[in-house]
Formats: C-alpha cells, sequence, structure tokens
C-alpha cells in the first residue's frame, strides 16, 4: 500500500482517523470493512501486556472468520 | 462545539472535607484568574482530589498506592455520618449556553453515581469528555513528563496536544500487525505447510498415475496431465478384452464400477484364483503408494528440532501452577488496584525493578511453549511422511503387532496438540523404520504370490486382471489428483487471503504511523518558539535552549537541550536542576495546552511551583497572567491555581483587588469539622468562634478567630480602598493582622492631617483609643510570640467584637432607600452616597 496519506493539520482527531478510513476503502473496501471489525475488538486499548495480547487473539481470530467467510483478500473476493 | 470553564465546585464528605450538611462551596470565574489559598492540613488537597475524582473517576494518590492499604475506602470521609461523597462541578458553556451541573456521588459501597441538577442529559459522558491531560495537573504531572521513557513521553504529550486517539489506533495498528503474533494468529505458517501438503500429496498421486499408465499403456504421462483424456484412453484400452467390453460403454474409467470388472473378469476365469490375483495386485499397488521418500528425513528433522525446541522451552518454565500465578499477578499489576510498581502483590517482596518486567518475562516462556507448539502442530499436519505414517499404521495389509496403533494414536493426538516431545518424534520415526520393513516384506510376500498366481492361471487372463488391476490403482490416482488439487486451492485461497490481509494491515499501520509522525512533528516544530520563549521567562536564563525531538520511527519523545551554555544536543532530563527540570515541563505543557480545543477550557493546577523559589515563582505567574492565562489572553484557558505557599498567597492578595483576579482562601478544621472559604463564611466563622469560646474550647475557637480578624481587616481595606505598602503581600504570614493594621492607621492619620477624612470624630477616637489598642493589646502581642492558648476564652470574645467595632468606624448610616443602613464609606474622603 503506497504511503502517502497524511493527517490534516486543522482536522480534529476523529475526523482524521475518518479520512484514513476512507483512504483504506480506496484501497481495498473489503479489507478496510474487516479492519473496522478488528479495531472495534482493540479499542479502547489495554495497557501493554496479557489484556491486550488477549484482545489482539480476539481481533485476530474474527478477521480469520471474517476472511474465510467473505473471500476478502483474495483475487476473485468480495 | 461549546467548551466549558469550570465556575463552582461543592464538595460534602469527600477526603478530608466532611462539611456534613453544609458543602464547601467554592465559585470561580470564567473570565478571570482563579486562586485559591489553604494553610497546610486545611482542605486544599481534598479538592483537587475532589476535581480527579469527578473527572477522572479515581483519585491517582490513592490509585497508587498498595492494594493492602485498601485506599478504595479513603475517598468518603471518615467522620461524615452518611459515608456518601458528593462532589457538584457547575460549568459554563463558553457559547454562552446555560450553566449545567453535574454530581458525582460515591456511595458507600464504593459504587460512583453520576446525575445532573441541572437537567443534563449525559452527564457522565460530559465529564469523560473533560478528562484530558491538560485538565488537572499537579507536580508529579510536570516531574513524570521529563522522568518518562520517551515513549511514554511521547504518548503523554500526543494526548496533550490532542491527538491521544491517534496514538491509540496506531498502538492497536501496530499490534495488530506484528509479524511474528500475525503468522501466528492467522495461523498463516501452518497454513503454508498444509498448502505444501496438499501439494506434495498431489505430486504423490500423480507418481502413482504415471507409475500404473507406463505398467498398463506402456506410456509416459507428460504435464500438465490432462485427466480426462487418460481415463477415457484407459477405458477404450479395456474395453478391447471381450469379458469387459458390455461394462465399458462409457469407456471413462472415473465411473467405472471395479467390483463388477473384477466379478466379470472372475466369471471369465471360472474361479477364484484371478480375484486374488486382482487383489494381490491392488495390495502391492497401496503398499509401493507408501513408499518412503527421500524428502522424509528432512521432514522428521523438522518435526523433531520443534519438538525439542518445545521440550527446551518447557523446560524454562516453572509448571503450570506458576503460570496461574503469574497470570493472575499480572492481571492485578494491570488491573490499578495495585500501585507499587516494584511490590509483588503475591509476597509483598520489594524488587529493584518493576514487577510488570519480571512477570513478564516468566510469561514470555510460557507464550515461548505456546508459539513452539504451533509449530508442531503445524508440521504435524502438513507431513506427507506423516500421513503415510498414518496409513502405514492403519494398512491391514502389515501385521497388527508391527504396527502398534494404539502407540501411534497417542503419538499422534499430542502432536496434533502440539505437546509431542522430542522423546514422541523418536518413536514415530521408529514406528516408521519398523513398518518401512513390514511394508517391503509385505510386498515381497505379494510379489511372490502373485507370481505363482501368474504361472497358474493363462496367460491371457493374467494380463487382463493385471490391465484390471493397474486400471483400478490409476482411476484412484486421477481421484486423488482431483481430490487433492481441490483442496490445494481451497488452502491456497485462505493462505492468499490471510497473507494479503497480513500485507495490507502492515501498510496500513506503516501508513497511519508515518502520518501521525508527520503531523506530531509539525505541531512540535510550531511549538518551539513558544516553549523555549516561556522557559526563558520563566527560568530568566537563555543560555539553555530547549527541544523536542520526535522521532521518526516511534512514538518516542525525546527532551534535548539545543543549546547549553554554548553546548549543542545535551539530555535535558540528565542535566536540568529539578526547578528547570520543572519549568520546562511547564512551558511545554502550556504552550501544548494553548492549542487544544477540547471541552475542558479550564486547567486546575495544584501547587505546581513547589520547587521553586520565590523569584521563579512570581516570574511564572506573571507569564501566566499576562499571556497564558483569560482575561489577558481572551481566547486562552481559565486558570485556576490551588496553593499552601505563603508567598504565593501574598501576590494572589495584592492582584484580588484587580478586575482580572479572583481570589479565594479556605480554612476550616478538616477532617472532622467544616471547611470554608473566608469571604464566604466569615460570619460563619465568627458564630463557630463564639460557639467555641463561649463553651471554653479556646484551641478550636483560635483559628476562626484569626480568620475572621484577618478576613475584616482586609475587607475595610478592599472597601474604603486603603493604599497598602508596597511590600504589603510579601510579609510575613505570622503578622497579617499587625500589617493590615498598620496600613489602616497610617493611611486614616494621612488623611486626618490633610483635613480631608469622612470618618466622624467618634469614629476617629474610638479607633485610636480603644479598638486598635484593643486588638494589640489583646491579640497582637500574644499572637504574635505564638502563645495565643494563654488567653482567655473571654478575651477572644472581646476580640471578636472590637473587630466588629473597628469595622463598624469605616460606616456610615445610608438612607437613600428609606430604611436606614450601615455602608462602608467609598474611600477616606468620601461617603458612597448623597447622606
Amino acid at each position: 500500500m503506497p504511503t502517502t496519506f497524511d493527517f490534516a493539520p486543522d482536522r480534529t482527531p476523529q475526523e482524521n482517523i475518518a479520512l484514513f478510513f476512507e483512504y483504506l476503502e480506496g484501497q481495498d473496501p473489503a479489507l478496510t470493512a474487516v479492519l473496522r471489525e478488528a479495531l472495534r475488538e482493540m479499542l479502547p486499548l489495554p495497557e501493554p501486556g496479557q489484556e491486550r495480547n488477549a484482545r489482539r487473539s480476539a481481533a485476530n481470530a474474527k478477521v480469520m472468520a471474517s476472511l474465510d467467510s467473505s473471500g476478502a483478500g483474495t483475487s476473485g473476493g468480495a | 462545539m461549546a467548551r466549558y470553564f469550570l465556575v463552582g465546585l461543592d464538595i460534602e464528605g469527600f477526603r478530608g472535607i466532611n462539611n456534613e450538611g453544609d458543602p464547601l462551596k467554592l465559585s470561580f470565574r470564567a473570565d478571570r484568574v482563579n486562586s485559591l489559598f489553604a494553610p497546610n492540613a486545611q482542605g486544599k488537597s481534598s479538592i483537587f482530589e475532589a476535581l480527579c475524582y469527578a473527572v477522572h473517576g479515581y483519585v491517582p494518590k490513592l490509585r497508587d498506592l498498595p492494594a493492602a492499604e485498601r485506599s478504595s475506602e479513603y475517598y468518603a470521609n471518615r467522620f461524615h455520618q452518611g459515608g456518601t461523597a458528593t462532589v457538584v462541578l457547575s460549568l459554563a458553556p463558553d457559547d454562552g449556553g446555560p450553566e449545567i451541573q453535574a454530581r458525582v456521588s460515591r456511595l458507600a459501597d464504593g459504587t460512583r453515581v453520576v446525575d445532573s441538577p441541572s437537567g443534563h442529559t449525559d452527564p457522565d459522558g460530559l465529564l469523560r469528555s473533560l478528562d484530558t491531560e491538560a485538565c488537572l495537573v499537579d507536580q508529579r504531572t510536570f516531574l513524570r513528563f521529563v522522568e518518562d521513557t520517551p515513549l511514554e513521553r511521547g504518548r503523554s504529550f500526543a494526548r496533550l496536544l490532542g491527538l491521544g486517539q491517534l496514538s491509540e489506533h496506531r498502538q492497536a495498528l501496530e499490534t495488530l500487525a506484528h509479524r511474528r503474533t500475525l503468522n501466528a494468529d492467522l495461523e498463516i505458517t501452518t497454513l503454508e505447510g498444509q498448502v505444501r501438503g496438499a501439494q506434495d500429496g498431489v505430486r504423490a498421486a500423480e507418481d502413482r498415475l504415471r507409475r500404473e499408465s507406463l505398467a498398463l499403456l506402456n506410456k509416459t504421462v507428460g504435464s500438465p496431465i490432462d485427466f480426462r483424456a487418460l481415463a477415457i484412453e484407459v477405458g477404450v484400452a479395456l474395453a478391447q478384452a471381450e469379458p469387459l467390453k458390455p461394462l465399458l460403454d462409457d469407456p471413462d474409467i472415473r465411473r467405472v464400477q471395479w467390483p463388477r470388472m473384477r466379478e466379470a473378469v472372475r466369471q471369465a476365469e471360472q474361479g477364484d484364483k484371478q480375484a486374488t490375483l486382482v487383489e494381490t495386485i491392488r495390495e502391492i499397488g497401496s503398499l509401493e503408494a507408501l513408499a518412503s521418500t527421500p524428502a522424509d528425513e528432512g521432514l522428521q528433522r523438522t518435526l523433531r528440532q520443534a519438538a525439542d525446541a518445545r521440550d527446551q522451552a518447557l523446560l524454562r518454565t516453572q509448571g503450570p501452577r506458576l503460570q496461574k500465578l503469574y497470570e493472575i499477578v499480572w492481571e492485578i499489576l494491570e488491573s490499578g488496584e495495585w500501585h507499587d510498581p516494584n511490590e509483588c502483590p503475591a509476597c509483598n517482596s520489594r524488587l529493584a525493578e518493576p514487577l510488570k518486567g519480571h512477570v513478564d518475562r516468566h510469561l514470555a516462556q510460557y507464550r515461548e511453549v505456546v508459539e513452539r507448539s504451533a509449530e508442531i502442530r503445524a508440521s504435524w499436519a502438513s507431513s506427507p511422511w506423516v500421513r503415510r505414517l498414518r496409513s502405514l499404521s492403519d494398512s491391514p495389509h502389515l501385521p497388527l503387532e508391527k504396527r502398534e496403533p494404539t502407540e501411534f494414536a497417542t503419538i499422534a493426538e499430542r502432536a496434533s496438540a502440539g505437546t509431542a516431545s522430542a522423546e514422541d518424534i523418536d518413536a514415530a520415526v521408529a514406528l516408521a523404520g519398523t513398518l518401512e520393513v513390514e511394508r517391503a516384506r509385505a510386498i515381497e510376500e505379494r510379489t511372490a504370490r502373485r507370481d505363482q498366481l501368474r504361472a497358474e492361471l493363462p496367460p491371457s487372463l493374467v494380463a487382463l486382471t493385471e490391465q484390471v488391476g493397474h486400471a483400478e490403482q490409476l482411476a484412484h490416482a486421477i481421484a486423488d489428483c482431483g481430490t487433492g488439487l481441490q483442496r490445494e486451492q481451497d488452502l491456497a485461497r485462505r493462505l492468499e487471503a490471510r497473507t494479503t490481509w497480513a500485507n495490507f494491515i502492515q501498510g496500513a499501520a506503516e501508513g497511519f504511523a508515518e502520518a501521525e509522525v508527520r503531523l506530531s512533528t509539525a505541531i512540535t516544530q510550531t511549538l518551539a518558539t513558544q516553549y523555549q520563549t516561556l522557559y526563558g521567562t520563566i527560568t530568566n536564563n537563555p543560555e539553555i535552549v530547549p527541544i523536542l525531538e520526535k522521532s521518526s520511527g516511534s512514538e518516542d519523545l525525546r527532551l534535548v537541550l539545543k543549546r547549553f551554555y554554548g553546548l549543542p544536543n545535551l539530555s535535558a532530563s540528565t542535566l536540568l536542576a529539578e526547578s528547570y527540570r520543572n519549568a520546562l515541563a511547564i512551558a511545554i505543557f502550556f504552550s501544548a495546552a494553548l492549542r487544544d480545543r477540547g471541552p475542558a477550557r479550564f486547567i486546575v493546577m495544584d501547587d505546581v511551583t513547589s520547587s521553586f523559589d520565590a523569584g521563579h515563582q512570581f516570574a511564572l505567574m506573571e507569564v501566566l497572567r499576562t499571556s497564558i492565562a483569560r482575561p489577558a489572553n481572551p481566547d486562552g484557558p481559565q486558570l485556576i491555581l490551588l496553593s499552601h505557599d505563603g508567598l504565593l498567597e501574598k501576590y494572589f492578595d495584592r492582584l484580588s483587588s484587580e478586575a482580572q483576579w479572583h481570589h479565594q482562601r479556605i480554612q476550616g478544621m478538616p477532617p472532622r469539622g467544616n471547611v470554608l472559604t473566608q469571604a464566604q463564611n466569615a460570619n460563619r466563622h465568627r458564630s463557630t468562634a463564639e460557639h467555641f469560646l463561649r463553651a471554653g474550647q479556646v484551641e478550636q475557637g483560635e483559628p476562626l478567630v484569626r480568620q475572621y480578624l484577618e478576613f475584616k481587616l482586609q475587607q475595610v481595606i478592599r472597601k474604603v480602598n486603603i493604599q497598602v505598602p508596597f511590600d504589603f503581600a510579601v510579609r510575613d504570614d505570622r503578622k497579617q493582622v499587625q500589617t493590615c493594621l498598620d496600613a489602616i492607621t497610617t493611611a486614616v492619620d494621612l488623611y486626618r492631617g490633610a483635613g480631608r477624612l469622612v470618618l466622624e470624630p467618634a469614629q476617629v477616637t474610638a479607633l485610636h483609643t480603644q479598638h486598635v489598642p484593643a486588638l494589640l493589646g489583646n491579640w497582637l502581642s500574644h499572637y504574635a510570640t505564638g502563645i495565643t492558648a494563654s488567653l482567655s476564652p473571654h478575651v477572644l470574645l472581646g476580640v471578636l467584637d472590637t473587630i466588629d467595632h473597628l469595622a463598624e468606624c469605616f460606616t456610615y448610616e445610608c438612607r437613600c432607600d428609606g430604611t436606614p443602613r450601615r455602608r462602608f464609606y467609598r474611600d477616606l474622603s468620601t461617603k458612597d452616597c448623597g447622606c
């Protein structure tokens, strides 16, 4: 993925995050949808450690299920 | 979006503030700098903690205590009968909207309840929105900023800049994109192994197919294989034999019923020998398909290494019980209930380093076992050697006592779970060796039997039988190729999706991080001039120029001295004295906080100048007053300063008569009695003091007498605009009453000498001959020496009356509205009206 995205200094963090997701959707809408789901598992972020590891495992389990069921991420996928 | 000023704070039953039924009420002005002074142990810290509890949901000092201190039981005042702590924040939106009240109660059982007496629909959400780095700050905030690791400093600075959400997203993305855990969580390595396994399976089936094709058609099959053409070609060849012709109307051998074919050959032979020959040929074919390959040794070695690595990793751990203990300790350390980072919650021993690192190292050993287990699972699941071994162990053509299916099942169960030891793998390799010998022996036996049958059967029938056997094997190989290719495609598709995801999330994390670095670097650079100027103003030392350096590859933020007495690029944390470190943190904090456009438009600062001497204190206060805070900076924040510093109070006092400043002083008798603001509660102080004194309780009454005295004298000075000496604000706190009296009598004498004094002669006489001498004799001569305990309750009651009479001397009777009332003179030369 080309790293040409930039945050706008005059935007709020929420607006900038929304812009970033718009940018990702331009790259791959299906995987961006998977990422939104994964971040719902991750945020708000606990301190680094066991709980964060558990959240990451849960998020990645969700990612796997989404990829396997939707075909996202494959050449013939969603 | 409206932002909020803090205009009021009511506290009852919280920490040191009892005030049962009579809350401490503090008012703050949005259009002024606010200051609040309290001597030590008068409840100031409780005020700051009440704000922390309302906004953060906890009191940092209590949260950071060891769990053994049971700090959660110390939020409510221990003497409050109701046991409920109540904090009410009054917030005024800066868009002129109505004032909002948010009430936070901590019930006796520790429950935190938030409601709004003013009817706001989401007071809890409103308070949460105020929970920013910039809202409530104390000495710890600044010390931490300097002493934190560059990473933690970077993150807290991002929050201060209002970029906390970006920092959090960045961390979440980086956690998801972490390559090693991504491979493990998404089972990418396992899947790669499975794909390789499927490919090996297809290749093995193709080898079988080529072998049978050569035997049957005497023809070498090339690549790619046209399965349908080959199946029809074989069917056409078989159909040349009369007994088989009726069964091959459809020459595609993939649809042939093989039992019927064998029966047809058996009938042609009129006996069972042919069937036995077919079966024997089939058995030879299936046993030959299970031959070991040159790759087996490498596959066995991979598995053995994975199992050995797991064994070693397991040895480094201390067993499942201690794993549970470490996990529980970690949970406690993470929960926020345990606040001595170096003390173990299990045994209360203390380490030189924070316990988290120690526990995490142990838990990492257990995590390594899990990772090694995954490698065993992946290798076992994908290994063609394992599949052949399983088939050999299950094969009915080998003697049961040699196959040891129970032993194999046990090993397979452990390996599939990832728990197989190196010994298990060695046992599997040994079993494979045994079975390989048995396989060779079985083929040898069957080959001899086949040859015997060939000799006994007519040659034409032997050939036909062999053709049928090879054709059946070839049909099975074609089927296996099809199944294997389908499986390979499925697995490859899943692997492609996960690999694409891995690249996507890594690119997203990288892109986000780079954008965040560019943004925060740009913002940090724009702040440089401001914090450098601010720092220079506070320290008055142009030889030291600080600079913040944002790392390009991480969230690290380094505090560097761009110039230190001519030397470039040195470490600020290492070189600067505590007061200078504090000044630097304050300068950076304010330069960043001024950018903040979050909902909180107030900054409450609790004793942030403790490390400063008087000069630096005043320099800081002047900078805040004249260029940072409202009203001098109309776009700036409302500043609320809490202090116990006597020198600073003089500064506050001096400014309190100006329109840009609002000063309050609190005193009382925490934790049992009430804490009150002086201006608001002077009469209450008087009546309470009187109550104590009439009960003979001099010790309790005396502080209130002093508060009342100071308040009334300062009231006179303010009301009649008496000029005070230049050093009025910085004189000794214990000489406050004397200083006030001196200022008043000097001014009266001056006006009288000039013939401009508006006071009635009787008032002047009473002042000079009764009230001032009475205060000097009954109070000052004792208090200044610190021996007020020797004063009797009657004398102190007299002091209360004297101060009232003294204040009366500066008032006149006004009849402007028809009803006579006492009013203060406008100044010492005029009345406030025409009366």
